[in-house]
Parts: C-alpha cells; sequence; structure tokens
C-alpha cells in the first residue's frame, strides 16, 4: 500500500468516534485550565477590570476554538 | 482579590506593573503559532492541488481538527503567560513595599520590606526601546537579608523611583508612636516628646 492510498484511507483509521473522545479529552483539558487561570485572577489580581477583559477574551477564544473543533469532527 | 495586611494608618500609593513589552515575545509566539499551519495548509494546496484525501473532504476537516488542538494549547500556554506576567507586582504603601513574585503557576512569592529599609534605589533604563517605550528595571538594595530585590521590564521606572523617593520622605518626617518606634523611642524619650518619635533613615 503506498502513501496515497493510506491517506486516502485514513478515514478508516481514525474514525469518527475517536475524534470525538478527543474532543471530549480537549473540553476536560479547557475546562481544567479555565479553574487554574479562574482560580489565580480570583485569589491574586489586584484590578478587576483587566481580569474581566482577560475573562471575557480566554473565554470567547476558548469557545470558538472548541466550535471549530466540534464542527470538524461534525463534517469529517 | 488578593488583600494586603496594612496597619490602620497605612495607605496603598502606588502599584508598580510590568511594561507590555515583557509579554509581547508570547503574544508574538501566539500570533505565528496560529498563522503557520494556515499558511501550510495554503502550501499543500497550491502545490499539491491532488493530495489525497482533500477531494473526498476529510482529511481538510482532520487537519483542521489538529488544528483546533494546537490552537487551544497555545490559547492556554500564552494565558497562563499572561497570567504569571499580570501577577507580578510591586504594592507600594505609605509604610513599605509588598513584592509580589509570581513564578510560576501555584509558584508564588510575596514579602515586604519596610521603607526603611531601603539603603538605595536604582534604575536602569538601557537602549532605544527602554528609553522611548518608558520602561527598564528596578533594583533596590536593602538594609534586609535579601541584598537585592531587582523588578524587570517596570513601566515607567524614573515616575517610580520619584514616587518611592517622595514616599519615603513622607515616611522619614512623619512622627510614629514610641511603641513603634523601638530603640529610637528610647533616646528620643528624654527630649521632650513622650508620645512620639521621628523615623529615621
Amino acid at each position: 500500500m503506498n502513501t496515497t492510498e493510506v491517506l486516502g484511507r485514513l478515514h478508516d483509521f481514525i474514525s469518527k468516534p475517536i475524534l470525538f473522545v478527543i474532543f471530549g479529552i480537549l473540553c476536560v483539558a479547557f475546562g481544567l485550565v479555565s479553574f487554574i487561570l479562574l482560580f489565580h485572577w480570583d485569589r491574586y489580581a489586584i484590578d478587576k477590570s483587566a481580569i474581566v477583559k482577560a475573562q471575557s477574551i480566554f473565554f470567547l477564544g476558548g469557545a470558538a476554538i472548541l466550535l471549530i473543533a466540534f464542527i470538524s469532527v461534525i463534517l469529517y | 482579590m488578593i488583600k494586603f495586611n496594612l496597619n490602620p494608618n497605612e495607605q496603598i500609593v502606588l502599584t508598580v506593573r510590568k511594561h507590555w513589552i515583557a509579554i509581547i515575545g508570547q503574544l508574538v509566539a501566539l500570533i505565528v503559532a496560529m498563522i503557520v499551519p494556515l499558511i501550510l495548509l495554503l502550501v499543500i494546496q497550491a502545490f499539491v492541488p491532488n493530495f489525497p484525501g482533500w477531494q473526498a473532504g476529510h482529511l481538510i476537516y482532520l487537519y483542521s481538527f489538529a488544528y483546533s488542538i494546537w490552537l487551544m494549547l497555545s490559547w492556554s500556554l500564552f494565558f497562563f503567560a499572561w497570567t504569571e506576567y499580570h501577577l507580578d507586582f510591586w504594592v507600594v504603601t505609605t509604610h513599605r513595599i509588598f513584592l509580589v513574585e509570581q513564578q510560576a503557576m501555584f509558584a508564588r512569592e510575596i514579602s515586604s520590606l519596610t521603607l526603611d529599609k531601603i539603603q538605595d534605589l536604582t534604575i536602569d533604563i538601557e537602549g532605544f526601546l527602554p528609553t522611548m517605550l518608558k520602561f527598564g528595571d528596578i533594583l533596590i538594595e536593602t538594609a534586609g537579608e535579601r541584598k537585592k530585590l531587582a523588578f524587570i521590564n517596570a513601566r515607567d521606572p524614573e515616575a517610580i523611583k520619584i514616587a518611592i523617593n517622595s514616599i519615603q520622605k513622607d515616611f522619614y518626617s512623619r512622627p510614629v508612636p514610641v511603641a513603634a518606634a523601638g530603640s529610637n523611642a528610647g533616646s528620643n524619650a528624654g527630649m521632650g516628646s513622650p508620645n512620639v518619635a521621628q523615623n529615621t533613615p
């Protein structure tokens, strides 16, 4: 089997359920990172306004990335 | 939010923060990490238009899925770096300086230094960019255990030096209660000032 055939049959090796499992792990990892960051921001910051901005940017960006991942898995 | 254990008559005067230049490297790294896979995709599509799997569609979605994992990693690392940058600061009060150093996630050091312990305060602004963008290092020599303290890439160190010198001047000219004045109180006690003593450098 040559490279072309392997790449052509990649779908058989990496199935949609496997990608959904990886997507789940990605969501859990994002949750963990969010928890660590929120813990530090809530406990150790001194200016609320910068933290509110950082939270908004972090969660909007994170949600957008998860949406890209989800759409990719759905369309795969 | 963090709370400092201030004395009754102690007030926070200023906060010393890092200049945005200290985080610019990580920001550039994030932008590069976001752009490079997209450029790579364009290059693959331009030079290998018959790349197996593109037509069927599944490879492009697998690529975008892998890209989103890569983005999430870069995004998280950038915000870890930003948190370390943002939670590194000094708080100058009317009596002392709180030195808050965020070394890493879950690694943090907070110490305080009374203004009378400061022996020398030096600022170091070297180069075109630091001069133009107003950032540099603040170095404090102390009489305490930690002989030298440094705040690297501080915002507007000149203004901070002037402000700390001014606060120090106020601190020394301010009368303090005898109980808090320690040995100075004893030497002043016989000079007609039973309740107050002077802070001395």
